[in-house]
């Protein structure tokens, strides 16, 4: 496995497109912990957890070579899938939700792979966790009501309109709300 | 603020709390390449993903890791079917390119791949050996270093022989031995102690070119052993495996083995009970004892039903469809790493 541990995230998932194995549990090693705690989040028993992450890795090793190699962004592309994974299955559960489409291939391709600009930053995993304490003093410069609705977006997975109801205000506001959630995390982040 | 409403779309879309309707509308657009403000969608994504690094890790339990590997072997199928669908699609085009009268150089990604799944080769160690060899071999070189750097020093070498030659000689006048009997069977029974010494030092040596590949094996983790038997009784060959699944790696020791036929090559396979995975072809060298398998993929040890070593048409197959020459099964005394 050494030769693998010193291979960057990029050059592991480069690995796996060929269908090498070794190079799949080198990746597992590294994101798991983070995916895992993630997805439990997300969904809060712990089978349904389970089988998540499992699935988040059965996804990367069939569906490699639709990540962009050019892009490079290897950090953000696997915690986009296993939180589009996580939320899927929990919107599926929700009776609130309107029903989702039958879960295959195309809906995967769709619904649940990344899609990521094309000219993002690439960024691995161990540069994101040096960002972290940058991220935790960004993350108080958010108001509560910013707070909560990134909250109930990413992790509760509730569409917009859903926010709206739930938050008893106009969907635009809380449009705006995640906008500049996000724009002030971004600007502390970035040094503006 | 006309960006206002696009940058909401951003937002909301890198968030994954789009409906369904405009997330389906967003997704075209930015597949048709529709503009957006440039690098805002990527910094948004990155921030918002940037988030899950805030919670608290925790380690996801050990047995999810053998369930991934269950669902890998169970995947084998679709992916054979997949790389010879990428393998027809290439073959395809690259009929069409030397139709229109270009040359192709390179080799594809995906038949790098096929290989590599399909004809692993099992490199004998015989180029390894004759390094470790070569290195000894080139000690005389040194010792040439040094009788030069000696002669630089005559002067003080003929002195020094000057001063031993009068030594010698005053010893010869004054303490000379009464018997010099005594001191031929001295000489004597010291020559046979030396030469003693030289064989076995010899079979040492020997010893440890046979096995080099094996001692240096062993300092892997964790190595199980697999005795080979044939399934035919009474045969003078057998077989050894030395496996590091840690490693990842291998050491196939075999013995007396028969040559095949030109169009038959030995293969090696690792069984589970749902599929059969190829450790790659053996060629056989007379002059080899042990052959190095590399890159042996992940499965659970308590999902390996058995390893077999099978006689198929060469240069290989992808399923273990020939006689099998040899088998065995993983006991239960790994070796301990070694301190």
């Amino acid at each position: 496995m050494s030769r693998y541990k010193d291979l960057s995230d990029i050059d592991l998932l480069r690995q796996i497109s060929k269908y090498d194995s070794r190079a799949l549990e080198e990746l597992y090693e590294r994101y798991s912990p983070l995916l895992y705690t993630l997805i439990k989040k997300i969904s809060s028993d712990e089978n349904t957890a389970n089988a998540i992450l499992v699935e988040v890795f059965v996804i990367v090793w069939r569906k490699v070579d639709k990540f962009d190699f050019n892009g490079g962004n290897v950090f953000t592309w696997m915690v986009t899938l296993a939180r589009n994974r996580a939320v899927d299955t929990v919107r599926r559960t929700r009776s609130s939700s309107e029903p989702l489409e039958n879960y295959n291939d195309e809906y995967e391709n769709s619904h649940i792979l990344p899609i990521l600009d094309k000219k993002i930053d690439s960024m691995d995993l161990e540069t994101a966790m040096n960002i972290k304490p940058k991220m935790e003093a960004a993350l108080e410069r958010l108001t509560d009501a910013q707070k909560f609705v990134i909250h109930l977006a990413y992790y509760e997975g509730y569409y917009l309109d859903e926010v709206s109801v739930r938050l008893k205000v106009p969907v635009e506001t809380v449009r705006l709300k995640i906008l500049t959630a996000l724009n002030n995390l971004k600007d502390f982040l970035i040094g503006k | 603020m006309a960006e206002n409403p696009i940058l909401e779309m951003i937002s909301a879309f890198a968030a994954g709390c789009m409906d369904k309707a405009n997330y389906l509308h967003f997704k075209d657009y930015l597949k048709k390449g529709g503009e957006l403000p440039p690098g805002q969608l990527g910094e948004m994504q990155n921030v918002i993903a940037l988030i899950s690094i805030l919670l608290e890790q925790e380690k996801p339990p050990f047995i999810l890791k053998d369930q991934l590997a269950q669902k890998l072997i169970g995947l084998q199928d679709e992916i054979k079917t997949k790389i010879r669908e990428e393998k027809r699609q290439s073959a395809t085009s690259l009929i069409r390119e030397k139709a229109s009268g270009e040359e192709t150089k390179e080799k594809t990604p995906q038949s790098d791949s096929e290989e590599k799944i399909k004809t692993q080769k099992v490199k004998p160690l015989h180029s390894e050996q004759r390094t470790l060899r070569e290195r000894d071999e080139k000690t005389p070189t040194s010792v040439r270093v040094e009788e030069r750097e000696v002669s630089g020093k005559t002067s003080k070498a003929v002195w020094g022989s000057i001063a031993l030659l009068f030594v010698l000689v005053l010893y010869a006048i004054f303490g000379a031995p009464e018997s010099t009997a005594e001191l031929e069977t001295d000489v004597a029974d010291l020559k046979t102690r030396v030469r003693g010494l030289q064989n076995e030092l010899a079979n040492t040596n020997e010893f440890i070119g046979d096995h080099i590949s094996l001692i240096e094996f062993i300092n892997n983790k964790n190595i199980d052993i697999i005795n080979f038997l044939s399934p035919e009784a009474e045969v003078n060959y057998w077989g050894r495996l030395f496996i590091s699944f840690d490693a990842g790696e291998a050491l196939l020791q075999v013995n007396s083995i028969p040559s095949l036929n030109q169009d038959e090559v030995y293969q090696v396979w690792l069984v589970t009970k749902d599929a059969a995975f190829s450790l790659g072809a053996l060629f056989i060298n007379p002059d080899e004892n042990y052959y190095k398998i590399s890159g042996i993929p992940y499965v659970p040890k308590e999902m390996i039903s058995l390893f077999r070593i099978t006689i198929e048409k060469a240069p290989s197959a992808e399923t273990p469809l020939g006689k099998t020459f040899l088998y065995g099964v993983i006991n239960n005394n790994a070796l301990s790493p070694r301190k």
